[in-house]
């Protein structure tokens, strides 16, 4: 009796230590997918508003928000490239010095720009509008291209009431943007009903990038049939199932790289090697914490709609560190198939080259002694970075074809209501 | 008789294995270095503290020698191995006499941190309190 009672608990434990260790697996697999619903922003009344989204939407594809009309939100997020651009480092009306990132499911991330330096996605979108790298226009210009196209004019005052009187070039001259002397020229209420319909074009194009989420993966459909039961694995190929395994395990991946968007949303510093060694190297967070702290367009400033909310207190209590000092934010690592090249300068052209570094991490440029120490070399085999390289083509997937062009008029919506 | 109790066993030895006892944020305490203090402190509403997922915590200090009360409370928390800490302020507000609430705390990766309580008294001493805690 006592002997096969005995028995009966050692074979329990053997069996419960393996099921133990799938269980885990499954576990992890299940805080990674599926991706939920975009965290709500309070900030941004017209967050969840389809025809906000529409409009949104209609302000991505158009070039005529740039100053020389040749370039949109489109040109460097390309719907065909997954939103990013294909390119090392973003090419508007002038080279940057930042890859340009997928906008896939940014809607998740609590600090947008890899050093975050705003803090929602409707105050992002203004940034490239008046920055002379990337679009070049000014908030007056932008809010003249609405008012002077009947589509465009009929949705915006549908959703948001009346523009201000732009065709009158000497109250709103051209170019005006604050910094300006023509913008310095403008009485203050013309200033504010320009920024207050500025504003509301960032809500708008948010409403729109709420929208695009990551899409279903491999690896998504995998994780939805465990909780079916059939656990199946011809959904992901085995490579990327021992490759699951690594990146969850050994690989110490998802120290950084966890929960549905494959990132802890916050900032660190891998010292990478810098894309050109000659180049002042980028302070990352370093800067955008000072500029968030200056920005026009705070989650808890006047053009918030929630200046008391959560969110709003959250962004304020950001803290900054000596750590923080050339770090940036850990990227989503969902359609990291199709966002080539990677990490921040572009540094490096495949995701083999990206697993190689974190192999040996040889290059690695230590700027200063503040910096955090998580990441140690892999050495893992050849095969052991094949099989981590297709996980992370498993986790690619598609958003909705609708989404990923300039809107027609018979787009199942409304159609805008005739210019008055 | 003896199965149950050796079921009992493996169970207990299954559950302290798989940490069901003791999970950070359900309610704690420990004392100051100098052993002046007990601070005592859980996530509102009691459950275990996640990585990366915003918490509130609800800290009480006792005087365990003059039953004085405490001037100030600070809160901070880093991981040694990685050598930094939170990416926010943690901001204490006074609650009672002897109790604090903060608000918007974020450990944002799993591993070890240290939570530190420093308690300052009325003769501006500070006594730390500290205690480890594992998110996986
Ligand atoms: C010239 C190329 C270019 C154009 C045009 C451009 N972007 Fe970007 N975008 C970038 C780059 C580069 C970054 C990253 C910059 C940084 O982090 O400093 C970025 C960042 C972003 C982010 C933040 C993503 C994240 O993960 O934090 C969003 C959202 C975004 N852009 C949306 C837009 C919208 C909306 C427009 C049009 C109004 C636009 N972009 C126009 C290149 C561009
Ligand atoms: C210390 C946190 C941390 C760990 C651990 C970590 N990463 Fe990263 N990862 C980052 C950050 C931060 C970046 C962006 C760095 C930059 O651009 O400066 C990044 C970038 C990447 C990129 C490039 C993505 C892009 O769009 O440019 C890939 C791919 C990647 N990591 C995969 C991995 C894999 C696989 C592992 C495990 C072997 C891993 N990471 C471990 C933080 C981490």
């Amino acid at each position: 009796m006592c002997m096969i009672a005995a028995m009966t608990v050692c074979l329990t434990l053997a069996a419960s230590q393996t099921s133990d260790a799938a269980d885990r697996l499954h576990a992890m697999a299940k805080s990674l997918s599926p991706v939920p619903p975009p965290p709500t922003n309070p900030t941004n009344a017209f967050a969840l508003s389809p025809a906000a989204a529409l409009f949104g939407q209609r302000l991505f594809f158009d070039p005529g928000l740039s100053r020389a009309g040749d370039v949109s939100c489109s040109t460097c997020h390309d719907p065909t490239l997954a939103f990013a651009d294909g390119k090392q480092v973003a090419e508007g009306l002038n080279t940057g010095t930042i890859n340009s990132p997928t906008i896939l499911g940014a809607a998740h991330h609590r600090w947008l720009f890899l050093d975050g330096r705003a803090d929602t996605l409707w105050s992002q979108a203004l940034g490239p509008i008046e920055n002379d790298l990337e679009m070049g226009s000014s908030r007056t210009d932008a809010v003249r291209h609405i008012a002077g196209n009947e589509i465009l004019r009929a949705e915006y005052t549908a959703l948001f009431g009346p523009l201000p009187d732009v065709e009158n070039l000497d109250r709103f001259p051209v170019n005006a943007r604050p910094g300006r002397p023509q913008w310095e020229a403008m009485g203050t209420e013309d200033q504010h009903a320009i920024t207050s319909a500025f504003v509301n074009l960032g809500k708008a194009i948010e409403a729109y990038e709420r929208l695009l989420q990551p899409g279903h993966s491999d690896f998504d459909r995998w994780v939805a049939s465990i909780d079916a039961g059939t656990s199946s694995t011809e959904l992901m190929s085995p490579a990327a199932h021992r490759g699951f395994g690594l990146f969850a395990g050994d690989a110490g991946c998802r120290q950084c790289h966890f929960g549905p968007m494959f990132s802890d949303l916050e900032f660190h510093d891998l010292a990478l090697p810098p894309r050109d060694p000659a180049a002042a190297p980028l302070p990352g967070r370093g800067a955008g914490y000072e500029l968030l702290r200056k920005r026009e367009f705070a989650a808890d400033g006047i053009w918030s709609a929630a200046p008391g909310s959560t969110k709003a207190r959250r962004a304020a209590g950001a803290r900054i560190g000596p750590e923080h000092w050339g770090s940036f934010r850990t990227p989503s690592l969902r359609n990291v198939a199709k966002t080539g090249p990677y990490m921040h300068a572009g540094q490096f052209e495949t995701l083999s080259e990206v697993l190689a570094f974190y192999n040996t991490l040889d290059g690695q440029v230590r700027r200063h002694h503040h910096a955090e120490s998580v990441l140690q070399p892999l050495n893992f085999t050849p095969d052991q970075l094949a099989d981590l390289e297709a996980f992370l083509k498993a986790l690619s997937g598609d958003p909705p074809a609708i989404l990923l062009r300039k809107p027609r008029r018979s787009n199942g919506t409304e159609p805008p209501k005739s210019a008055e | 008789m003896r199965l149950s109790t050796l079921c009992m066993f493996t169970l207990i030895t299954l559950l302290l294995a798989s940490g069901c006892a003791q999970r950070p944020g359900i309610k704690d305490s420990t004392t100051t270095e100098d052993g002046r203090f007990r601070v005592t402190w859980w996530q509102t509403p009691p459950r275990p503290i996640e990585a990366n997922s915003y918490f509130e915590l609800f800290v009480e200090v006792e005087d365990l020698t003059d039953d004085e009360e405490p001037y100030d409370l600070r809160f901070d928390a880093t991981m040694p191995a990685h050598r930094h800490g939170m990416n926010m302020v943690a901001s204490p507000t006074r609650f009672t006499r002897d109790s604090w609430v903060v608000r918007d705390l974020l450990l944002h990766m799993p591993g070890e941190w240290v939570m530190t309580f420093d308690v300052t008294d009325q003769n501006g001493v500070l006594h730390r309190a500290s205690e480890t805690v594992i998110l996986d």
